[in-house]
């Protein structure tokens, strides 16, 4: 069985070791471009708690519960995927990486379900946004309530940046998928499924932070 | 008589495809060498337009949007599209891989797919001029480009950020390759300067790009769905937005530096035939500016609003960073001292640019000086400044660079003679156009104006006047060094008997570089020592060519008209 | 490949300590402590250990050579250092700000008013600008 390795590499460890060396390097990239959406977040809720306080009372903690547990379950399936390649477990393999896509796209459809009430409760930032319940009655002067507007456009740009990365971490994970279901995965070549598994791990600790930030503010 | 060349990565094939689905870095090289100069270009007639404007105190060539137009072209395409991939893309793509005696870069095929992504947010780029143009500046400030102008702000920021993508792909390639794939003994210390270079630039660009997309996608995302991030009647602050701007673009200027450093350090070294005085300083220095670069972004902010506790910091954090490029400086000297100097067209653009680059970067302390920066900010004192170092610095060391290694990637010399006259130009007209730039911000003019007082009109004159030659100067290597492409002498392996691996291959190298993997044995720079007498072994070459004809060995002497 | 990688024990045995970290995570959101900080600095460890957790078995980092350790911790050591920074202008506006300008209004007013007598001509000769309007484009 080949090794695929590349013309330009030594052997299959350096390419291996290499591919790995890449994808970290994105990650770096990645952790940068939210440490931007964090900064940001940490500001505003510093010189607006209460807003932040408000705003965080009318997203769903359940459905943000079940969305991280989702999350986590996807992780491990993806790691049990990485060991299922390593082990020349095709079958299993298969499995593991078509359960993950379908977590993922539960997690988004929960994502889509808050998003729609976040519409019809007319908390979208723009134009259209009303306080219509506000849990602490002090938010009816425009001025807080524009804060609470602040809030939602963070919750917004960092739940959306997530969604979006998911997104593409479906798609990759859909032509892994059918690259493991034509047996291009084995002990001695698995390096796509570890470097994306790599991306989706993050993807998941970004999450980790959000939920807590977002959700459970109050 | 005509000779065939062997196979090279030029002639390996012909076709078009081969070009545009290459995964040859040197390829890869290639077409960013073509690009970079037609943005160049692109942002330099924006130069012209804006020069043609200030030689009179009245607005009378353009209206003012069109003006901030043209100043925003100017920025967005010399800094995105030609100042950050330059050296990088051109140079660092053709040799990184070479000087560590690697077949390729890490990944290939990420490499050729920069340069489409490059392309994509260049070509994204001009079509927002065509169809209106940015007025915003090139550093897009909120909330005038989030809420307020007219223009075209989101289609450029697309195309920033799409180029940002570019600039990472090549910085995880480049210290991938630099970790994994170096040949047997070359150690870390036994590398080029020049790799160093290109190292610390890709930390600069992993770290510091991903924050200029958030920055921009936000100014973005409010511009197209109101999500005020940045607007102050939901509370938000604008500042939040420089903060994030300037925390990729002070690390950006040294994106755009370091490597013009590296490649310095390469040519000064060659053109004394001396070791680099302190290799491991100047390896470390280029380490230390990369970290130290992101601790000082506040000093662009000094007067926006800022705390002036935070300005505090900045400016005293700012005095800092000068310390590594002044220790290069120093270095360079030091190789200098009783070295062989040769003054040929690569070594007159490193000795110009170590003058014109401190300079610059003297000036800049003037700048990170927080009292002096109230008076000087937003004026032309700070035009002076970045143009010293990144058109004096940057740009000249690129060209050293592309004259130094140009025979190696064409195998063709370009003619001296009218190297040297270019670089003079240059460094004539550059000093003509920016020196008097100096004097107009301290006296008061502010930049981004098209209008100004009668007072000032002297020294603008005088300004667009450099302007016009620094013009002539660039248009001239891209003449010769077309020309050279076909009637240029054939270089030979090493014509400047370089040290570097890069240098024992062919010119134009072979597709896979080495044809064996190189060992090295022996430490960077390894020039022979400088005895008395007849004088250094490139002399000796010279004096050799000079008496036989000929100019390499191996290479039939060229047919003359008349017999000598 | 002749990687070490964790066992399959391994995996099951962090997925179960994450989750029980997930319900301690919500359930920690409910006692409210004396300082808002606390709150956040509890979720943040309570987050912070997950992260650790996957990184180091889910992400193999465990079995990694040291330099793919340091590119993992350089984003963070990054990303916090461009916070800090950022918030120290933050933590600071007001600190320094003078109470009363030093210059007097009218010292103000008075030297503007001398600047435009002896400057007419240059200014005023070109147009205008165009008028901007509040109009974003879409």
């Amino acid at each position: 069985m080949s090794a695929h390795v590349a013309h330009h590499f030594d052997d299959a460890e350096q390419q291996f070791v290499t591919a790995n060396l890449g994808m970290w390097l994105f990650l770096a990239t990645e952790v940068m471009f939210f440490s931007g959406l964090f900064a940001a977040y940490t500001i505003y809720r510093y010189l607006y708690p209460e807003a932040f306080h408000e705003g965080s009372r009318h997203l769903d903690i359940v459905l943000g519960t079940i969305n991280t547990g989702v999350l986590l379950l996807s992780s491990l399936t993806v790691a049990l995927s990485v060991h299922a390649a390593q082990t020349n477990q095709r079958k299993l393999l298969v499995w593991l990486l078509a359960a993950t896509i379908v977590l993922g796209a539960v997690f988004l459809g929960i994502k889509a379900v808050e998003y729609s009430h976040k519409f019809h409760e007319g908390l979208v930032p723009g134009a259209g946004f009303e306080l219509r319940h506000p849990h602490d009655e002090t938010f009816t002067d425009s001025g807080r309530v524009r804060q609470v507007e602040l809030f939602f456009a963070v919750y917004f740009a960092m739940t959306g940046f997530h969604a979006v990365h998911m997104i593409i971490g479906l798609g990759i994970f859909i032509t892994v998928l059918v690259l493991a279901i034509r047996g291009t995965f084995h002990s001695e070549y698995y390096t796509p499924v570890e470097i994306t598994g790599l991306y989706w791990h993050f993807v998941d600790i970004i999450w980790i932070f959000l939920f807590p930030l977002l959700y459970l503010v109050a | 008589m005509a000779e065939t060349l062997p196979r090279n990565y030029l002639n390996a094939d012909y076709s078009i495809w081969s070009w545009f689905l290459t995964k040859d870095h040197k390829r890869i090289a290639i077409l960013y060498l073509i690009s970079i100069t037609l943005f160049f270009f692109v942002g330099g007639a924006a130069a012209v337009l804006f020069r043609l404007e200030l030689m009179t105190p009245k607005g009378d060539l353009v209206i003012s949007e069109n003006y901030n137009k043209l100043f925003t072209l100017h920025g967005i395409i010399m800094v995105f599209f030609f100042l950050v991939p330059s050296i990088p893309a051109v140079l660092g793509n053709f040799l990184l891989p070479m000087m560590i005696g690697a077949r390729d870069l890490a990944f290939p095929k990420l490499n050729l797919f920069s340069w489409y992504v490059f392309m994509i947010g260049g070509i994204i780029s001009i079509i927002a001029i065509i169809v209106g143009g940015v007025d915003t500046g090139w550093t897009f400030y909120t909330p005038y480009s989030s809420t307020y102008a007219n223009s075209q702000v989101l289609l450029a920021a697309i195309g920033v950020f799409i180029a940002g993508f570019s600039t990472i792909m090549t910085a995880v390639n480049f210290i991938a390759t630099t970790h994994t794939m170096r040949a047997p003994g070359m150690t870390w210390f036994r590398m080029p300067l020049f790799v160093w270079a290109m190292y610390a630039t890709s930390l600069i660009i992993l770290l510091g790009t991903p924050v200029l997309a958030i920055a921009i996608v936000l100014v973005g995302l409010e511009r197209f769905f109101h999500l005020g991030i940045f607007d102050p009647a939901l509370g938000g602050d604008p500042l939040l937005f420089q903060h994030l701007f300037w925390f990729y673009s002070h690390p950006a200027v040294y994106i755009m530096l370091i490597p013009s450093q590296g490649v310095v350090s390469e040519l000064i070294t060659c053109f004394s035939r001396k070791r680099v005085f302190g290799y491991a300083f100047i390896a470390f220095s280029s380490l230390a500016i990369a970290v130290l670069g992101f601790l000082v972004w506040g000093h662009h902010m000094f007067v926006s609003g800022q705390s002036a506790t935070a300005g505090m910091i900045f400016s005293f954090l700012s005095m800092f960073v000068a310390v590594p490029s002044a220790v290069k400086v120093f270095n360079w000297t030091a190789t200098l001292y009783k070295g062989s100097i040769h003054f040929d067209t690569p070594m007159l653009y490193a000795l110009g640019f170590i003058g014109l680059f401190t300079m610059g970067g003297l000036t800049g302390i003037f700048l990170a000086t927080l009292a002096v920066d109230v008076h000087v900010h937003d004026t032309y004192f700070v035009v002076a400044h970045f143009h010293y170092i990144m058109v004096g610095g940057a740009v000249m060391g690129y060209l050293g660079g592309i004259h130094f290694w140009w025979p190696k990637m064409t195998g063709r010399m370009y003619p001296e003679g009218w190297g040297r006259i270019s670089a003079i130009l240059i460094f004539v007209g550059f000093n003509l156009t920016f020196f008097p730039q100096f004097i107009l911000g301290y006296l008061g003019m502010p930049r981004r104006y098209h209008f100004y007082a009668d007072e000032f009109q002297v020294l603008n004159v005088m300004s667009s006047a450099g302007a016009s030659i620094l013009g002539i100067g660039y248009l001239f290597p891209l003449g010769y060094l077309l020309w050279s492409l076909r009637y240029g002498r054939p270089a030979g392996d090493n014509p400047w008997l370089a040290k570097g691996l890069e240098w024992t291959t062919p010119s134009p190298p072979p597709t896979s570089n080495f044809l064996e993997t190189p060992i090295v044995r022996e430490p960077a720079y390894n020039y022979p020592p400088l005895g008395d007498g007849e004088g250094d072994d490139l002399r000796q070459e010279k004096i050799r060519r000079r008496r036989q004809g000929e100019w390499h060995p191996t290479h039939p002497p060229r047919e003359k008209v008349t017999s000598s | 490949m002749k990687e070490s990688h964790p066992s399959l024990a391994t995996y099951w045995i962090v997925f179960a300590i994450l989750a029980v970290l997930l319900v301690v995570t919500v359930a920690a959101a409910e006692i409210k402590l004396p300082e808002e900080w606390m709150n956040v600095a509890v979720a943040m460890a309570i987050a912070a250990v997950k992260a650790v957790l996957i990184v180091l078995f889910f992400m193999h980092l465990w079995y990694r050579t040291p330099i793919i350790r340091i590119v993992s911790v350089a984003g963070l050591i990054w990303a916090f250092i461009g916070a800090s920074l950022t918030l120290t202008d933050y933590f600071t506006r007001g600190w320094h700000e003078a109470k009363q300008p030093r210059v007097s209004v009218e010292t103000v007013d008075r030297v503007s008013a001398e600047g435009r007598r002896r400057r007419p001509a240059a200014l005023d000769a070109t147009p205008a600008p165009s008028e901007g309007q509040i109009n974003p484009e879409q």
